[in-house]
């Protein structure tokens, strides 16, 4: 067989870019076309079960949508004991942009972030695909500047009114209160509470609410936007987990967005209404007065040079853990990390 | 309406009779029977489970999609119909457990075989060697199949034809004849399934097949003019046509009854006595005798897999696929 037909010799691994949700994820070159692609290999061993479900909702629903915001399947091959997944390849990812502070991000930049990601997401509701699993970590940059959705692992689409889904989903600092509530059906608002997280996520640069437990979750909501009540958000009370808490005052947000503007405080105060009926959709938030207002949001390479501007890219050759004056926040932030994970694959399975 | 899948691939007449099977000796009759057999073992099976028609009617596409891919006589059909029905209930979000789908499919071909179903013992050898398999054809399957596992069916869109037509000829939405009759064209939908017209045409151009054979049964007069109603959702008359005709052929075939042959067997053997044949040219080998000796059913068992030669299996695996 040619190296142009065996996916294995057509794809030249270089290096373990990260483990992900169900496999490892390789850095590779395309024989083919001399470009860098990320490959994501899905183990099945001897798996019990056989395909992992995850994969095969990534690949149905990639097949399906492409657009721009989206990270791009390229090809998908099976060896045997492996199915492997073909990405474009990423130099990073939000998380590490947002985290890294050597990178100023003005409010053209943050706009230009937003909207890509709204794009996106604007995208997958107009396909009636739910992500599910929307957070920095989850939103890539490729090579352009581009940020791509990815980690469709949890995503479902939506069409009947009426099923019922897991609550089990969503990273819980992005989980919308209705999920934390236990609610089994639920629709788009899910997803654009954790856009409005990742909003404010990228004008605070820290999470906005990094809860560590379910009701510790709640209680950071509740201290940041107040209690709701039946007025804000008809029925809570009738849902699974509904718990109560002790009412609280709205805080004014301009409080803890010091510079943002009016425009930016009204879509993040849509983003993160309590009633999820009310919550503004990706499509209704890209016509938004934010948007329009000059600042202008920037383009993908403008993005791409902000980022380059930092220190992130610069270290790009170099194994991430090794970030020397930096350590004690770099361990700081893995254990946060590892502590954000827990209880948060619990599927339907 | 929501479409779901955006890119199916339908294939030509010509396509659809030059199947890999045929080039396995195995005639056209003779695969039309055996993928209604799986077919049917996909939809009991999905009964017994408490699937909802939707996981096994997604199945049977996928039995279909795979048999225009491989031949009968390359992958054994009951196998592969257990990991059609558990692919199925993966990409339609109803997850059942490999052991269930399994002893279930086990149960329900034993009892087709031998009248008498038998359990599977899930841990004893044969469970393993079954659970393995069919682990082993869900991927032979999905890579057969590119990955693709997006599935449109018909159902939906007999539900919205009838119901337009119905408000159209001004009849009342509880109108118990108009009810039969959107029944009678949803069973011609899961009858259709056993055969391959999903791979040949739309699901639009099936549902109007299966309203235009349901109306002609009740007797319920559809709109007439110069432009036929079937039209108006974008179907033509050779998609009726053809519809018609499978449905013919499917009430035709039932009088033959599917009996269960496992062509992994039979084209195997008489491949290795050819073989043989033709290396010591010696004395002649009866094949016919050698067939209907073989014939008689028993569920299938690694034995049988001697037509598919382990390193032409591996070769398979890594077979490439673009999506």
């Amino acid at each position: 067989m040619s190296a142009a037909t065996c996916p294995k010799k057509r794809y030249q691994k270089e290096k373990v870019l990260g483990e992900g949700t169900f496999g490892i994820v390789n850095k590779a070159k395309d024989t083919k076309t001399g470009q860098y692609v990320a490959i994501k290999k899905v183990r099945m061993g001897n798996s019990k079960d056989g395909v992992a479900i995850p994969a095969l909702r990534e690949i149905k629903i990639l097949q399906d949508v492409r657009h721009e915001n989206l990270i791009n399947l390229l090809d998908v091959f099976g060896t045997s004991s492996n199915i492997n997944l073909v990405f474009d390849y990423c130099i990073a990812d939000l998380e590490q942009i947002i985290k890294d502070k050597t990178i100023a991000l003005s409010t053209a930049e943050v706009k230009g972030a937003l909207k890509m990601i709204l794009c996106g997401v604007a995208k997958l509701h107009e396909h009636w695909v739910l992500h599910r699993d929307l957070k920095p970590s989850n939103i890539l940059m490729d090579t352009k500047g581009v940020l791509k959705l990815t980690d469709f692992g949890l995503s479902k689409l939506f069409a009947s009114p009426d099923r019922k889904y897991t609550n089990q989903v969503v990273t819980r600092w992005y989980r919308a209160p209705e999920l934390l509530f236990g609610a089994t059906q639920y629709g788009i608002g899910v997803d654009m509470w954790s856009v409005g997280c990742i909003f404010a996520e990228l004008m605070l640069r820290q999470p906005y609410f990094p809860g560590d437990s379910d009701i510790d979750q709640l209680s950071k909501i509740y201290s940041a936007l107040g209690t709701p009540t039946e007025e804000e958000w008809p029925g809570m009370a009738y849902l699974p987990a509904y718990v109560e808490f002790n009412p609280q005052p709205r805080p004014p947000m301009r409080k803890t967005f010091t510079a943002a503007s009016d425009e930016a405080l009204d879509l993040l105060h849509r983003f993160l209404l309590f009633d999820p009926c009310q919550r503004i959709s990706a499509a209704d938030a890209l016509n938004h007065p934010y948007f329009k207002k000059s600042p202008l949001p920037c383009s993908p390479s403008q993005f791409l040079d902000k980022v380059k501007s930092g220190r992130l890219l610069s270290l790009d050759n170099e194994p991430p853990i090794v970030a020397n004056d930096d350590d004690e926040n770099d361990r700081a932030g893995k254990r946060r990390r590892y502590s954000s994970d827990l209880g948060k694959r619990r599927l339907e399975f | 309406m929501v479409r779901v899948v955006r890119n199916p691939f339908y294939l030509s007449d010509a396509q659809a009779t030059a199947t890999p099977s045929r080039q396995d000796g195995i005639t056209e009759t003779e695969e039309f029977i055996q993928r209604a057999y799986g077919c049917e073992m996909i939809q009991e099976c999905g009964i017994l489970l408490k699937l909802s028609q939707v996981v096994m009617a997604t199945g049977q596409v996928f039995f279909h999609r795979f048999y225009h891919r491989c031949s009968l006589a390359k992958y054994n059909h009951i196998w592969l119909a257990a990991a059609c029905l558990f692919l199925a209930c993966k990409v339609e979000e109803q997850l059942r457990r490999l052991r269930d789908v399994v002893s279930v499919v086990y149960y329900c071909f034993t009892k087709r075989e031998t009248g008498d179903g038998k359990l599977l013992d899930v841990y004893g050898a044969q469970g393993y060697e079954w659970k393995t398999e069919v682990v082993k054809a869900e991927r032979f399957l999905l890579k057969e199949l590119g990955f693709h596992t997006g599935v449109e069916h018909p159902h939906k869109f007999i539900l919205v034809y009838i119901n337009t037509l119905r408000s159209h000829s001004g009849v009342d939405a509880g109108d118990a004849h108009w009810k039969s009759f959107l029944q009678r064209a949803w069973n011609y939908a899961n009858d259709m399934l056993r055969t391959d017209l999903c791979c040949r045409v739309a699901p639009e151009c099936i549902a109007c097949g299966c309203i235009y054979l349901a109306a002609k049964d009740c007797g319920i007069p559809l709109p007439e003019g110069t432009v036929q109603w079937w039209q108006v959702f974008e179907v033509d008359r050779e998609g009726i046509l053809l519809v018609e005709n499978t449905a013919k052929r499917i009430y035709q075939m039932e009088k033959l009854a599917g009996k269960y042959v496992d062509w992994t067997r039979r084209i195997g053997k008489r491949r290795r006595e050819e073989e043989h044949i033709s290396s010591t040219k010696s004395s002649h080998v009866d094949i016919s005798t050698q067939d209907a000796r073989e014939s008689s059913p028993s569920p299938p068992s690694s034995h049988r897999y001697t037509s598919r030669p382990s390193s032409k299996t591996r070769h398979h695996h890594h077979h490439h696929y673009r999506t």
